[in-house]
């Protein structure tokens, strides 16, 4: 769209532009030719009107025919011609006007005060030309400067999406190794256990894949996918793995990033519970506290367990997630104390609608 | 043979035990010895009633089957590895062309290791496991603790505790402020695999933590002392001295 129509802030500007060169171009005629303000007035302003007009649709012009470098020598031609052109096109009509005022008005030669004034129509005429395509071209480069910037942020947003995916826990392969490994003599014992710890994969695998792709979850669903998670992982560490569960009235219904739980469950079962020779209890708890919504997943833990490979990289991916969901205000804290582990996901409750 | 095998079958996970058992039905020979939960159990068991043979799984809490054969190290039955899918697991083993069984077990692969550890048995050929044990540490990293059995009992030694390292013939002692623990292992062993920003081997017998060095005073001509936080003195030789030295 034309720049001096986008807003009427845009328009008023235009006639800003306009306004001294018509009224200067009348008072100059009004002194050069010595008539009265009135006649110039009656000559000059519908030829000024005219001029703005040409103004505006220069800007078609120059849209028409960007400013390159190396091509300067054919740029000049052109807008030369094409300003040739359209002055004498507007000399032409503006002089028809002058001959149709001597006609209906009987007093002064109008004609005659129009041609002397020739010259400082012409110049007036260039100088808007050239006044005009200036602001053009300082818009146009204006705007491709910010669509540049643009495309960069646009970028810049688009990596930050595919980081967030990249970041999401994937399931690992060994999970599914070691709960297939269940499943084989769980068949021949217990068919109706087998079924039972089958449904509970089914079921954590169909969320972990759902919402690998989504961005938006409930608290409520990720309990519930933990609790699959944990479902499965009961088969294989039998009594050893104890749960608790303790949620804060109306915390269920809070919107979260999807997959922030696993990590850290996975991480007490792998580097908690499961290096314990009689095991332990993971508790996961909720609150509100201020402006969050906070969750905590403790469980005890070895001191003496031999170094885990590959420790923490599941936790460090929820960091940054959630440092990018929330611009900051989102994380976690970690902490040990007399051999427990400990782990606050802290979700701001305000941007919580927000997630896109 | 007319005797029956005992077996013993060690893994933490209840299922995978009770499928070794249903394997060992079609196996008459064999006799279910026991079963424990983890490394500690097993180790205590071996050292009571001696079974013939092992299924041992690697990964266990605290102490692995690694260190289950680090622990066992003087008789050790035939074992039978069964592991998951676990790379450094599997790589440890294929380095040292060691038979294993990997997680779901097939009956068919089941049954060739079995009749395999039978014929060892029978031709009674010891077999050499002392070296995976070497290769599953982590080279790269200094040891984070020290296994140590004492009788039928496990203790973990965290290095960092340890004063003074000690030879003793076939044996070292670590010196702890409590008391001093034996394990039979060598001296220049260790000292590869210790780490190295706090342990300085200063004579041929001993092996110090620096952390508990008060100062070093000459006590001949040729030769230190170290005092340590204890009170107690340790000599220092001439190589000792300058490895010393350089450390600090």
């Amino acid at each position: 769209m034309h720049p001096a129509f986008r807003s009427g802030k845009d328009m008023i500007v235009a006639g800003l532009l306009w306004s001294p060169v018509a009224f200067w171009t009348i008072f100059l005629h009004r002194t050069l030719s010595g008539s009265d303000l009135s006649s110039s007035a009656i000559l000059l302003v519908p030829p000024m009107i005219l001029l703005l007009g040409i103004a505006i649709s220069v800007w078609y012009i120059c849209k028409g025919l960007p400013f390159e470098k190396g091509n300067i020598l054919y740029f000049i031609v052109r807008h030369s011609l094409t300003m040739i052109m359209i002055l004498a096109v507007w000399l032409g009509v503006s002089s028809g006007y002058s001959g149709l005022l001597n006609e209906n008005f009987a007093s002064g030669n109008w004609s005659e005060l129009f041609s002397s004034s020739l010259p400082l129509l012409t110049g007036t005429g260039i100088f808007t030309y050239l006044l005009s395509i200036l602001i053009y071209y300082l818009f146009l480069a204006n705007e491709r400067i910010r669509a540049a910037e643009k495309e960069i942020l646009q970028k810049q947003l688009e990596a930050s999406r595919s980081e967030l995916e990249a970041l999401k826990t994937t399931i690992h392969p060994h999970f599914l190794f070691n709960t297939l490994n269940l499943i084989s003599p769980l068949i021949k014992r217990s068919p109706s256990q087998a079924s039972e710890l089958i449904s509970h994969l089914s079921e954590f695998l169909i969320y972990s894949f759902e919402h690998s792709i989504k961005t938006k979850s409930t608290l409520r669903d990720e309990i519930e996918h933990i609790k699959n998670y944990l479902g499965v992982e009961k088969f294989r560490l039998g009594d050893r793995l104890e749960t608790e569960f303790k949620l804060q009235k109306g915390t269920s219904d809070i919107q979260v990033p999807p997959l922030i739980l696993l990590p850290v469950v996975e991480n007490s079962v792998k580097h908690g519970i499961s290096q314990l020779l009689e095991g332990g209890n993971i508790r996961i708890e909720t609150i509100i506290k201020e402006e969050h919504l906070v969750i905590i997943v403790s469980n005890p833990y070895e001191e003496n367990a031999k170094k885990p490979r590959g420790r923490g990289h599941g936790l460090n991916n929820l960091k940054k997630r959630l440092k990018l969901y929330y611009k900051g205000e989102g994380g976690i804290l970690t902490g040990k104390k007399e051999s427990f582990f400990k782990v606050k996901i802290f979700i701001p409750l305000s941007k919580g609608a927000e997630i896109e | 043979m007319s005797r029956k095998i005992k077996a013993l079958i060690v893994d933490d996970e209840q299922l995978a035990r009770d499928s070794v058992k249903e394997h060992l039905k079609r196996h008459p020979k064999i006799e279910i010895a026991g079963e424990c939960g983890n490394g500690f159990e097993a180790v205590k068991f071996v050292h009571e009633h001696k079974p013939d043979l092992i299924f041992l799984d690697i990964q266990m809490p605290k102490l692995d089957g690694f260190d289950v054969i680090e622990l066992l190290s003087e008789n050790l039955p035939q074992i039978i590895f069964i592991t998951a899918f676990d790379e450094y697991a599997l790589k440890a083993f294929e380095a040292q062309a060691m038979d294993y069984l990997l997680k779901p077990v097939k009956a068919e692969r089941f049954d060739k290791s079995v009749k395999r550890a039978l014929e060892k048995l029978e031709g009674d050929t010891g077999e050499k496991i002392g070296k995976l044990v070497d290769h599953n540490r982590d080279s790269s990293r200094p040891l984070s603790r020290i296994l140590i059995r004492d009788g039928v009992n496990v203790t973990i030694l965290d290095p960092e505790d340890v004063i003074y390292i000690e030879a003793s013939d076939d044996y070292v002692k670590f010196h702890t402020a409590e008391k001093y623990w034996l394990k039979s292992e060598r001296m220049s062993n260790l000292e590869k695999n210790l780490d190295p920003r706090i342990f300085c081997r200063i004579h041929r017998s001993f092996i110090i933590n620096i952390n508990f060095m008060v100062r070093i005073e000459p006590y001949s001509k040729e030769s230190r002392i170290v005092k340590l936080k204890d009170g107690k003195t340790l000599p220092v030789s001439k190589n000792g001295y300058s490895r010393l030295m350089e450390l600090m």
